[in-house]
C-alpha cells in the first residue's frame, strides 16, 4: 500500500495579475514504506511544490492527494493540520524551531499536539534527542545552538511523533557540506532504525547520492524516476 | 479543541513571546495600565463627588427617606398635619431606623425693619435634628436652638437683612387654620453651610416653639430619616409596605431630591462614555501591537501550522499573548491605581475655585476619591475582556495564514 499517492496533481500560481505560473504540471506518484526518497533538480524546478503537496501544507489546483488512500481534497483547515500532525514529520531549510522553546521543549510540542502521555512524552522525547546526538544540549534555545545543531532538534521533532513520512526541504542547503553529509547520514540512520520513509529535496549530488530512489525533476514535471541499491 | 497540556504549552510560548520585544511588549503594558489607572482614579473620584454630593445635600436637611400625611405635596403654603405619628414611630423602630427627626414645616415671611425674606420655617427637636443633618455643627454666631424660642437663620440672610444673633426679627406665616400669624423673635444662632440659596431660605425654631406659633400644637408634618443612602429605596419600600397608605407617604431622597438623582445618573452615564472611549483607544493599541506581531512573526506561524499546529490552536496562542499583555498591565493598573486613590482618598483634590458659586448642591471644597470593590473587580475585568477582545482579530488572521506563503515569507 502506498503511504502517499499523487494522482495527476498539478499547481498553478497566480497573482491575479500576470499570467499563471504552472509550478507543478499533471504529476502522479507513489511513495511506499521505507522509502529513502530525493527529489532532486536545480532552483525552480518544483521541488518544494512537490514536497507541499505530500505534506498537505498545499492544497493542488487539480488532482487528487491520497494519504494511506484516504482522498485529502474535501478537509478542511483543522482536518488537514490533523494529517500533517500524525502523518509527517517536517523539516524545513532554515531550521525553523519555535525560538522561545528549548531544544527539548521543541521536539516536545509535537507531542503535545497529540496529547501523548507524560511518561511517554519524556521518554520519546529523550530517545528523539538521543538519536540525534543531542542529548546534552537539550535545554538550549535555538539561538543557543549552531546551524548543524538546530537541523537535528529539527529532526527529532520531525522522528519524535514516529510519523508516516519525513519530509525535508533542502535540509543541507544553510548547513556546510561535511555537515550537510552528516545530517543525511543521520536521515539514513533512523530510517533504518525507524523504518520511516524520508523524502527529502537537494540540489546537491553529494546528497542526492546516498538515496535510494532518486526523482528528478525539471520545469515542474518528474523527469526520471531512478531506484538505486541500498 | 485542544487539551489542556496543549494550552498550557502555548500560554507558555505566549508569556515567553511577550519577553522577546520587551520595548514594544513595555509599551503596549504601560498604555493599557494607563487606561486602568484612569479609570479606577476616574471612578473614585466620581463616587466620592457623589458620596459627597449625596451626604452634603441631603445632610442639610432632607435626609434619605422622608415620611409625610398622605396626598403631601410639597412647595404647598398649607400645613399638612400627619396623623398617628405614634404608629410611625413604632414601625420605624420595628425596622431599626433609628435616627429620624419630626418637624412641622410651613412657608412663612422673615422680616427685619423695612427689609424682608420669603423663607421656609422648620420647627425641629435640636438633639434628634442632629442625628440627620449637620447644620448644628456649621454654626458661625450663637448657638444652635439651645433656647426655647430663639430663631437660627442662615448667614447669608442675616447678611441681606442685616442682622445678627441677639437681633429681633419679625415672622410672619399662614397658621394652622389660616389665620395670619406674626410675633417677634429673638437670633439665637447664625448657620453657613456651603449651599448659600439653602442658607439665604431656611430658618430653624424649637419644635414646640413653631407649633405653638403656627397654632399647630403636637403637629407634625415630617418625619426625616437618615440611612445609608444607598439603601434607602429599599428601606422605603418596606417602610411602605408597613405603613399604612391611606395615613401615610414614603419617598426616598431619590424623589425628594431628584435634581440631585439625576445629575448622578448623568454622571454615570457620562463615565460610561468616557470609559468606552478610553478602552477603545486601548483595544486599537492591543490590536495594532498583536498585528504587528502577527507581521513579524509571519513565518513562525506559518512554521506552526506546517506541523500540525490547529486553527484553534493559534487563535488560542495569539489570544493568550494578548491576554496576558493584560493581566500584566491590569496588575500594574490596578496597584498605581489604588495608591493614587490612596493619597487621593487621603487629601484629595481642592476645587475651591470651582464650586463657590455652585447654588444646587451643597458640597465641600475638597473633592476626595473613594474606591469601591466592586469599581476595581468591573474595571479589571473590562481591562482583561478588552485585550482578549481586541487579540481575537489579529489571532483569526495568523489562523488563516497560508503556510506556503509563511514558509516563503522572510
Amino acid at each position: 500500500m502506498a503511504l502517499v499517492e499523487l494522482r495527476q496533481v498539478m499547481k498553478t500560481y497566480s497573482d491575479g495579475q500576470s499570467s499563471p505560473v504552472t509550478a507543478l504540471q499533471a504529476t502522479d506518484l507513489l511513495v511506499g514504506p521505507g522509502e529513502f526518497v530525493c527529489l532532486a533538480g536545480p532552483s525552480g524546478a518544483g521541488k518544494t511544490t512537490l514536497l507541499n503537496m505530500i505534506g498537505c501544507i498545499d492544497r493542488p489546483t487539480s488532482g487528487r492527494i491520497l494519504i494511506e488512500e484516504k482522498d485529502t481534497a474535501t478537509l478542511g483547515r483543522g482536518q488537514l493540520a490533523k494529517i500533517r500532525r500524525r502523518a509527517f514529520g517536517f523539516v524545513f531549510q532554515s531550521f525553523n524551531l519555535i525560538p522561545v522553546l528549548n531544544a527539548y521543549e521543541n521536539v516536545e510540542y509535537v507531542l503535545l499536539l497529540q496529547n501523548v502521555e507524560a511518561d511517554e512524552r519524556r521518554q520519546r522525547v529523550n530517545t528523539a534527542l538521543a538519536s540525534v546526538g543531542l542529548s546534552r544540549l537539550m535545554d538550549k534555545r535555538p539561538g543557543q545552538l549552531s546551524g548543524g545543531q538546530q537541523q537535528r532538534v529539527a529532526a527529532a521533532r520531525a522522528i519524535v511523533s514516529r510519523p508516516l513520512v519525513v519530509l525535508a526541504d533542502e535540509p543541507t542547503a544553510n548547513l556546510d557540506s561535511k555537515t550537510g553529509e552528516e545530517l543525511i547520514d543521520l536521515f539514513a540512520a533512523l530510517k533504518q532504525q525507524l523504518q520511516t520513509t524520508f523524502v527529502f529535496s537537494s540540489h546537491d549530488p553529494a546528497v542526492i547520492r546516498r538515496a535510494q530512489r532518486i526523482l528528478t525533476l525539471r520545469d515542474g514535471r518528474i523527469m526520471t524516476d531512478e531506484r538505486l541499491g541500498g | 479543541m485542544i487539551s489542556v497540556k496543549t494550552f498550557l504549552v502555548l500560554a507558555r510560548i505566549g508569556f515567553r513571546n511577550i519577553r522577546r520585544n520587551v520595548r514594544r511588549s513595555l509599551l503596549t503594558i504601560l498604555a493599557i495600565s494607563f487606561g486602568l489607572f484612569c479609570l479606577i482614579v476616574f471612578q473614585a473620584l466620581k463616587a466620592g463627588l457623589h458620596k459627597e454630593m449625596v451626604s452634603s445635600t441631603l445632610g442639610l436637611d432632607a435626609g434619605t427617606i422622608q415620611v409625610h400625611a398622605a396626598g403631601y405635596e410639597a412647595n404647598t403654603a398649607v400645613i399638612q398635619p400627619m396623623a398617628n405619628i405614634a404608629e410611625a414611630k413604632r414601625t420605624l423602630a420595628t425596622l431599626g431606623l433609628t435616627r429620624f427627626s419630626e418637624r412641622i414645616k410651613s412657608p412663612a415671611l422673615l422680616l427685619a425693619g423695612r427689609k424682608s425674606s420669603a423663607i421656609l420655617l422648620a420647627g425641629v427637636l435640636p438633639g434628634d435634628e442632629q442625628q440627620v443633618t449637620f447644620i448644628g455643627r456649621k454654626m458661625v454666631e450663637g448657638s444652635y436652638l439651645a433656647e426655647a424660642d430663639r430663631l437660627l437663620l442662615g448667614s447669608p440672610l442675616a447678611v441681606s437683612l442685616g442682622v445678627r444673633s441677639g437681633d429681633e426679627v419679625v415672622l410672619m406665616a399662614q397658621g394652622m387654620l389660616g389665620r395670619p400669624a406674626t410675633r417677634k423673635f429673638v437670633i439665637g444662632g447664625i448657620y453657613q453651610t456651603d449651599l448659600a440659596t439653602f442658607d439665604r431660605s431656611h430658618v430653624y425654631l424649637p419644635l414646640p416653639a413653631a407649633q405653638h406659633f403656627l397654632g399647630a400644637d403636637e403637629v407634625v408634618t415630617e418625619i426625616a430619616l437618615l440611612t445609608e443612602a444607598e439603601r434607602a429605596q429599599s428601606l422605603a419600600t418596606a417602610l411602605r409596605e408597613k405603613l399604612d397608605p391611606g395615613l401615610f407617604q414614603v419617598s426616598s431622597w431619590q424623589k425628594v431630591a431628584p435634581d440631585l438623582d439625576q445629575l448622578i445618573k448623568l454622571n454615570d452615564a457620562t463615565m460610561g462614555l468616557l470609559v468606552f472611549i478610553v478602552f477603545a483607544i486601548v483595544a486599537m493599541g492591543i490590536t495594532n501591537t498583536m498585528t504587528t506581531v502577527i507581521f513579524e512573526r509571519f513565518r513562525e506561524f506559518g512554521i506552526l501550522n506546517a506541523i500540525g499546529t490547529g486553527p484553534t490552536a493559534i487563535v488560542s496562542l495569539v489570544v493568550l499573548e494578548s491576554l496576558f499583555l493584560g493581566l500584566i498591565a491590569t496588575i500594574l493598573g490596578l496597584l498605581a491605581g489604588i495608591a493614587a486613590c490612596s493619597w487621593l482618598q487621603r487629601y484629595g483634590l481642592d476645587l475651591s475655585s470651582f464650586i463657590s458659586a455652585n447654588q444646587y448642591f451643597a458640597s465641600g471644597h475638597v473633592l476626595k476619591a473613594h474606591v469601591l470593590a466592586e469599581d476595581l473587580v468591573s474595571s479589571a475585568l473590562v481591562t482583561l475582556a478588552t485585550a482578549i477582545v481586541a487579540g481575537i482579530y489579529p489571532a483569526w488572521k495568523a489562523s488563516r495564514m497560508d503556510p506556503v506563503k509563511a514558509l516563503l515569507h522572510n
